[in-house]
């Protein structure tokens, strides 16, 4: 028996012991250049979220902006790469954060879902802070284990890139101009049961970890003395009148709650043809450079206040 | 608890290190620890099936030693534990059935009946614990074992938590005289269980979890897909189903030897089969032999005129297809490997390919390859009947194969991942080939190598099982 538990202790020690040393010295090299990570000391706006601003805030006609929305960014990933982002950049002062009604719709499934886990815990994982790590791995402990040959991989390949541009970091994404325009019920259809629909066809549940960390997000700019910005990206009609109810007022209920702390710009039902849509929810180049526009004079309007 | 889930990699060393250090000391509280284990995991399930089980438990202990106490009603308590048995198994796996094509069979000749159907989940592993119980009253009332006495040991040999929920099917006359010795710990044993556990892992949740999400795509979207690509789907489930199947028995096999006691084997490569009736000796071996042992000898087995042997040969495989499941499509199964081995029993040539393929041989014979692709060909082709919805699902899943776009390049979506998968199932094919000749692939694969390079490759084979696991599956055979 003593042999036995020598084998297996030395079989799993070489390994563990192995792997901490990588990762250590991986994990404080990837920190490193993480804490060299410098926006352009003449951006103070930075626009962050999901798909929604990802497509519609087109940075280079909006002054000292610079988008690094990235599709399915659940607020779990924004508030830490924001936290790593604004802890060395103290020229950032106005923080326009993508807010949809689909934002509160059981996000949770895309943060513990073992799929999606492959794709966005090697981006994201590097920057987590422990509470969220703890999160992660005590409600997706498979996907966890399963990423980490990924995320080592990331974070060696991002070590590598010495340039130092924005490419360099995984989690960090950019304004993604499309022109395509395929509004149709099919498309809006697929987005509405994919943001509020269980499979079995119930209403998604509301998620308490998206607004915990959205919450997060409100602390760090009061902290940090950034003024935080909601926005509620423009839909096309055909989706809007999909949403079901209680979604919405859900959606209003947490504003509401939060409206003391931050700005809220409400965007959804601005006017837009059909040609600026590209599905039910997302813009296209073409919408996405009149919505940039908009912000652009409701900031001006708000410079303007006393 | 499953044995591809984080509960069961803490679940197994907690048992395993209680069983060998503080249990050690007699049989008593080796079989006890082992029980109270075995119930707990079963627990794990629905705590309200351990109630099914204790009861099936105890029916066959006392009707156990009621069979070989009486002189006059042996046979009366014999067929009251049958009876019982298959009582449960009948209302909780088959009366839906049953209820189901009796009304279609009367409404069909003008008559409209509602029989209602049973809202019950069938309890998992009960058709396995069943045949458990059943083997050993039958082996009993043949004067072939003595009843246990101990109702506990008895316990351990239905409940034995690694063969509880899918098999092995195990025997009295093997299990239990393993029970019934304090069990010593033996290095080489422990080892050899953990690389089986480790071999039956990379199986499970590497090959056939990943070849579940391209045959479920492929199955789920038949009616939309090419020829070629319903080939590829009906590939992909008969790697998955062996890899599922023959994996969760190699990790019950090194689960059991790590507690020091050896389970009856449940597959010998079945794929490198050169015929159907080779494979049968091969597949799912402990119930194979079970169907043989208490159906198909009773019937009169191979003795008698080629009328009877046709006869005993079709019950058996049709009962056999029915015990997966109750739907026709398994009975389809059962009948299409019945007819497949058909010409083999009339001619006598069943048991012509007794020994191990190309035994000492790095390659099969031109011959032998030829043998092996017809019979794994036969057995795609049946697989469809076993992973279809139902059989006119089947039907047309087998009508869009022998369509215009079977020539066509596979495609459906998810295809452009499918290529790692299938060079992992080629390197899969190759490892399981080079050890046909042991009782799993890696047995001796690397023995004679040095310790550094042998622990290499351990570590590659755990290395590519997180890397490539795919979204966890239920054990095929849970459901049966």
């Amino acid at each position: 028996m003593k042999k036995f538990i020598k084998t297996l202790v030395t079989f799993t020690l070489v390994p563990t012991v192995v792997s901490i040393l990588l990762v250590s010295i991986t994990w404080f090299f990837y920190q490193n250049k993480i804490n060299g990570l410098r926006v352009n000391d003449a951006t103070t706006v930075l626009i962050s979220g999901d798909s929604h601003t990802e497509s519609g805030v087109n940075d280079s006609l909006l002054k000292n902006s610079l988008n690094i929305s990235k599709s399915s960014e659940s607020y779990i990933y924004t508030y830490n790469v924001l936290n790593v982002i604004v802890k060395h950049n103290h020229q950032i002062k106005t923080i326009i954060l993508g807010c949809s009604f689909h934002n509160f719709s059981d996000g949770d499934k895309y943060i513990f879902d073992y799929e999606k886990s492959l794709d966005q815990y090697p981006v994201y994982f590097p920057v987590l802070d422990k509470e969220s790590i703890g999160k992660l791995a005590s409600n997706n402990t498979l996907g966890v284990l399963k990423s980490s040959i990924k995320i080592w991989l990331k974070m060696v390949v991002s070590i590598a890139k010495t340039s130092k541009s924005f490419s360099d970091y995984p989690f960090i994404g950019k304004y993604y101009k499309s022109s395509k325009s395929n509004l149709n019920d099919s498309t809006v259809m697929k987005a509405i049961k994919r943001h509020y629909y269980q499979d079995n066809g119930g209403i998604n549940n509301f998620s308490n970890l998206q607004l915990y960390y959205l919450n997060k997000i409100v602390a760090l700019c009061k902290i940090k003395n950034i003024r935080l910005v909601l926005i509620n990206t423009p839909v096309s009609n055909m989706y809007f009148e999909k949403i079901p109810p209680k979604s919405i007022e859900r959606y209003y209920s947490v504003i509401s709650n939060l409206k003391p702390e931050i700005d809220f710009w409400d965007l959804h039902s601005l006017k837009l043809a059909s040609i600026c849509f590209g599905d039910g929810d997302h813009l296209n180049s073409i919408g996405a450079t009149l919505l940039t526009q908009k912000i652009d004079s409701l900031m001006t309007m708000n410079k303007a206040k006393p | 608890m499953l044995f591809n889930s984080i509960n069961f990699a803490i679940f197994l060393p907690i048992v395993f290190i209680l069983y060998w250090f503080i249990a050690n000391k007699n049989l008593t509280h080796q079989n006890l620890l082992l029980l109270l284990a075995s119930y707990f995991f079963y627990s794990c399930w629905d705590w309200r099936f351990l109630l099914l089980l204790f009861f099936s438990t105890l029916l066959d202990y006392f009707t156990g030693i009621k069979i070989f106490d009486s002189k006059k009603r042996k046979f009366l308590w014999l067929w009251i534990s049958i009876g019982i048995n298959l009582g449960f198994l009948g209302v909780f796996k088959y009366y839906n059935f049953f209820a189901a094509s009796f009304q279609e069979f009367l409404s069909q000749i003008g008559f409209k009946v509602n029989l209602g159907t049973l809202n019950v989940i069938l309890p998992v592993g009960i058709s396995f614990y069943t045949f458990h119980g059943l083997s050993y009253v039958i082996d009993l009332y043949k004067n072939r074992i003595k009843p246990e006495r101990n109702f506990v040991n008895y316990s351990v040999f239905v409940s034995f938590f690694p063969l509880l929920v899918a098999g092995p099917i195990e025997r009295a006359t093997h299990l239990l005289p393993q029970i019934l010795a304090k069990r010593e710990f033996k290095y080489s044993k422990a080892v050899d269980g953990l690389r089986q556990i480790l071999w039956g892992l990379f199986k499970k949740v590497v090959i056939a979890d990943n070849c579940a999400e391209f045959a479920n795509a492929i199955f789920n979207d038949s009616a939309n897909l090419s020829g070629s690509t319903l080939v590829l789907g009906a590939f992909f489930f008969t790697i998955q189903i062996y890899c599922d199947f023959s994996g969760y028995s190699d990790i019950a096999l090194g689960t059991a030897r790590l507690f020091g006691i050896e389970l009856l084997r449940n597959f010998a490569f079945p794929y490198f089969s050169r015929d159907i009736a080779e494979f049968w000796r091969r597949w799912h071996i402990s119930l194979s032999s079970w169907f043989k042992d208490y159906v198909y000898i009773p019937l009169g087995g191979s003795k008698g005129s080629t009328w009877i042997k046709v006869r005993n040969t079709f019950i058996i495989f049709l009962v056999s297809g029915f015990w997966h499941g109750a739907n026709w499509t398994f009975i389809v199964w059962g009948g299409l490997n019945a007819l497949y081995i058909m010409p083999s029993i009339i001619f006598k040539s069943n048991r012509n390919n007794l020994d191990i393929v190309a035994k000492g041989k790095l390659l099969p014979t031109y011959k032998e390859f030829f043998s092996i692709a017809i019979t794994f060909g036969l057995t795609v082709f049946a697989w469809i009947f076993f992973r279809a919805n139902n059989v006119s699902h089947a039907v047309s899943y087998i009508s869009g194969i022998f369509s215009n776009s079977l020539f066509s390049i596979p495609n459906f979506p998810g295809i452009e991942k499918c290529w790692q998968i299938l060079i992992l199932i080629m390197m899969f094919l190759a490892v399981e080939w080079n050890g046909r000749e042991h009782q799993y692939a890696i047995e001796h694969l690397g023995q004679k190598w040095t310790k550094p390079k042998r622990w290499a490759m351990y570590y590659f084979i755990i290395l590519i099982i997180v890397y490539f696991t795919g979204k966890e599956q239920q054990f095929i055979y849970f459901q049966f």
